[in-house]
């Protein structure tokens, strides 16, 4: 009982501090905001999303072969083709940076391919063009190329095999004659691009007729930002205990026929509510809140108990780092500081900023701290819908950690 | 005591204060490097500008007896980027992915040589991890490359299969022997193809207008990351010069640098020197790191990288008189500081989380990213960087820094109280 008047009064105090509230309550939705991208998409309309690319090209060619090459492109998305057929025009707008690059389609293009010579294109760029920008063009040019090759090889393969049979019979000959073959190879070329011979069908598990859905942005936003403000709390818990310890009513407390570990829990227990509240309004933000901006909601999952334990036990756990924060630091500055480098810190290695399955490259290094444990156990309930069974390491290993923050930092408390 | 040594001295002091709070330093100098480097080492193929260096978990269940299933596995098995691992059952390498343990299974399905023999689309599954989109679309994409390669082998077929149909040659002909001229024949294209395909028909080069091959976008992303990341770790030294400004007023030691016999400027103008030079440290530091460990191109302008970083030093330290200034307390500067670093770098495109680059973007979020001194700040050193921009060409950001620190100055040194 005394223990929640304590729990009561603290929460009181700190709905009063307009900053904390802020920290705690509309800075995480902001950050889901930023990291879903939404921000970037409010406002954009569908044309600048999927902007083209202009793509000079001068065609000194002029020929079937570059104009195959160019309706290639222009069918390819991405680049949008500006003619050019003199060189030395696009080689001074190049220069002046009126154009930031130019595809050049040399001269004998035709022939040489026909020839089975090669055909270098050469994409050319300005110096201080956007490199990423080039890179991109560069890959749908190499695309477009590469299919016209193909067909080119395969069309003077059969070529080649009709005068290898120069010395066959005359049915074979027949048979094999390069118009027929050239004919079939071309129809077999259109009928490949409406329906390809073989596909690769992506499916989720246990859902294999469902389309397939992959986590957005903000389906792994929500959870990162969750877990990261979730034990930004502990920052909170530090603080109301050293604000109480300066002003001298913890000794107060301390007086009061209350044993030690029931002082520490009340102490807990506002800043857990906190970080419940705080779940609650992330979550909601992510099933609601998204949808209101126009966005996809995010799924909850399909194990809401499974849910509810996952959060309680990361509210645990942030409240225990608290009392350990408090335990280590020993002036407010120190929890200022620390506590921001402990919390930001641990939620950049264990998976609230980068997702866990880039970090799993790092080896032990994110393991060793509770957001990457957390993360994984949302991740798995929110994103995978999967069940309690499968976080049951996750929440154990979470509640492992709750334990040993609060034995040492009980052990390092220091009471007066 | 003249006004400018006067404030050089109150700088000095200013200085000393800093560094002995290590948790600041920390705050300004490691993390930003912590974040920098995790961001670098998440996307290996921005510095070693080639192909990534990944290694994707990935299991394979080939359902197929016959020599195309047979010829996927082998050429899957040879991709260094996937360590593959074969299973009996579907379900196996699906329970395993949707543990999170595979990125993906591979499921060739039973009928998939017959299939392409009877010239039947067909499709090879790819059980993805909703939960790691980049490496579903990794898996994919290369099961494309493969599948390609196996589908000019069944296209070439029919269309050979279709020609000997036609013709009649095959009409005296036995089962055995009809596959004999087949076979031969596929086997006669696919040699010439292969040599053939050997030299590409088609080259593509990227060049510059020397005619020297360019460099990948790897440096791009550099260039933008890094400096973003250090614009905003810069601007947390606000909450830092708010902080200390306002517990110097409540302990009182500001009244007794009033009583001395010198202008009251001086005493902000060391202050703020101090921070600034706090912030061109923190430039030069992050900078200089980047640019050694992780290749971080620095352009071709010096003078240009170090107006544009005089011009936000002036700004974060402005912005920190200005906190001060609303802040009552030395916590809430504090508060207000650090969050307003956090929303400006959110809003400014100072947290690097999307490509390209929210300057080089348009629509809403690029408007309104122009309001924070985050984009201005990044945009001119991306420019500078990526760009090769001189001086000259970034003099536009600049002038928008300079003129929001005089803003921030304003309204600061009009709203401020000594005591």
């Amino acid at each position: 009982m005394k223990a929640l008047s304590i729990a009561f009064k603290d929460l009181q105090i700190l709905f009063k501090d307009r900053g904390d509230m802020f920290l705690l309550f509309l800075l995480p939705l902001f950050f889901i905001v930023v990291f879903s991208g939404a921000l970037t998409a409010i406002g954009q309309s569908e044309e600048s999303a999927k902007a083209l690319i202009p793509l000079p090209v001068v065609d000194l060619d002029g020929g079937d072969a570059a104009r195959t090459l160019i309706d290639g492109l222009n069918a390819a998305g991405g680049v949008r083709v500006e003619h050019y057929t003199n060189q030395a025009e696009a080689t001074t707008l190049l220069k002046d940076r009126k154009i930031d690059r130019a595809l050049i389609v040399p001269s004998a293009m035709g022939s040489d391919l026909a020839a089975g010579r090669t055909v270098t294109l050469r994409l050319v760029s300005h110096p201080d063009a956007n490199a990423g920008q080039t890179e991109a063009v560069r890959l749908v040019v190499d695309g477009v190329a590469r299919d016209m090759a193909l067909e080119g090889q395969i069309l003077a393969a059969l070529r080649q095999m009709g005068e290898m049979q120069a010395g066959e019979s005359a049915e074979y000959q027949q048979a094999f004659g390069v118009e027929k073959t050239q004919a079939q190879a071309r129809s077999q070329f259109d009928q490949a691009q409406a329906r390809p011979l073989i596909e690769v069908k992506q499916t989720v598990p246990t859902q294999p007729e469902q389309p397939v859905k992959l986590s957005s942005m903000a389906e792994v936003a929500v959870p990162g930002m969750l877990v990261l403000f979730a034990f930004l709390t502990a920052q909170s818990t530090a603080r109301s205990i050293y604000d109480e310890k300066k002003i001298g009513s913890f000794r107060r407390l301390l007086a009061a026929p209350l044993s030690k570990a029931a002082l520490l829990a009340g102490k807990m227990l506002p800043n857990f509510i906190t970080a419940l509240i705080q779940a609650v309004v992330i979550l909601a933000f992510g099933a609601i809140g998204l949808q209101l901006l126009g966005l996809k909601p995010v799924s909850l999952g399909s194990d809401p108990l499974a849910l509810v334990l996952a959060v309680v036990l990361i509210a645990l756990c942030s409240v225990s780092l608290g009392i350990l924060i408090a335990a280590l630091a020993r002036t407010e500055g120190q929890i200022g500081g620390i506590g921001t480098l402990v919390t930001w810190g641990m939620g950049l290695i264990g998976g609230s900023i980068i997702p866990v399955f880039v970090l799993d490259q790092f080896g032990v290094l994110p393991k060793i701290v509770p957001h990457y444990w957390a993360n994984r156990a949302l991740d798995n309930l929110m994103i995978r819908g999967l069940g309690l069974a499968d976080v049951g390491a996750e929440l154990v290993i979470l509640l492992g950690f709750t334990a040993l923050f609060f034995v040492v930092g009980l052990w390092k408390f220091d009471f007066d | 005591m003249n006004p400018v040594s006067y404030a050089l001295s109150v700088t000095w002091k200013e200085l000393q204060v800093i560094v002995s709070d290590r948790v600041w330093l920390m705050i300004l100098f490691l993390m930003p490097i912590g974040f920098g480097a995790m961001v670098v080492a998440a996307n290996p193929w921005a510095t070693s500008g080639e192909a990534p260096a990944i290694h994707l978990d990935v299991g394979l269940v080939n359902d197929d007896a016959g020599g195309f299933g047979r010829e996927i596995a082998k050429s899957i098995g040879g991709i260094q980027e996937l360590d593959i691992e074969t299973f009996d059952a579907r379900a196996e390498a699906e329970r395993r992915v949707q543990q999170g343990e595979k990125a993906a299974a591979i499921v060739i399905p039973a009928d998939f040589s017959q299939k392409i023999d009877a010239y039947t689309p067909t499709a090879i599954e790819v059980i993805v991890d909703p939960a790691q989109p980049q490496s579903a679309g990794i898996v994919t994409g290369i099961m494309n490359h493969v599948l390609a390669e196996v589908a000019i082998w069944g296209e070439v077929q029919h269309g050979l299969r279709a020609v000997l149909n036609e013709s009649g040659l095959l009409a005296g002909a036995g089962p055995e022997q009809q596959r004999a001229i087949e076979a031969q024949s596929l086997g006669v294209i696919m040699t010439r193809l292969n040599e053939l395909r050997r030299n590409p028909a088609i080259a593509v080069v990227s060049e510059d207008l020397a005619g020297v091959e360019t460099q990948g976008s790897g440096a791009d992303f550099l260039a933008y990351v890094l400096p973003a990341f250090t614009v905003m770790f810069v601007f947390f030294v606000v909450a830092l010069a708010a902080g200390t400004l306002l517990t110097e007023r409540e302990s009182g030691t500001f009244r007794r640098l009033l009583a001395a016999p010198i202008p009251h400027w001086t005493i902000i103008a060391g202050k703020m020197l101090a921070y600034m030079l706090v912030v061109c440290l923190q430039v030069a530091l992050l900078f200089s790191m980047a640019h050694f460990a992780f290749h971080m191109p620095l352009g071709t302008s010096p003078l240009a990288l170090i107006v544009v970083t005089i011009g936000v030093a002036l700004t974060a330290a402005a912005l920190g008189m200005l906190v001060a200034t609303i802040a009552k307390t030395p916590k809430q500067a504090d508060n207000i500081g650090i969050l307003a670093a956090l929303i400006m770098a959110g809003i400014g495109g100072a947290l690097p989380v999307s490509w390209p680059p929210i300057f080089r973007a348009e629509g809403f979020a690029t408007t309104l990213s122009r309001l924070t001194p985050q984009a201005h700040a990044v945009e001119a050193y991306f420019s500078v960087m990526a760009e090769n921009a001189t001086l000259a060409q970034i003099l536009p950001q600049v002038g928008i820094l300079l003129a929001m620190a005089a803003l921030f100055f304003v309204i600061a040194a009009r709203r401020f109280r000594f005591e």
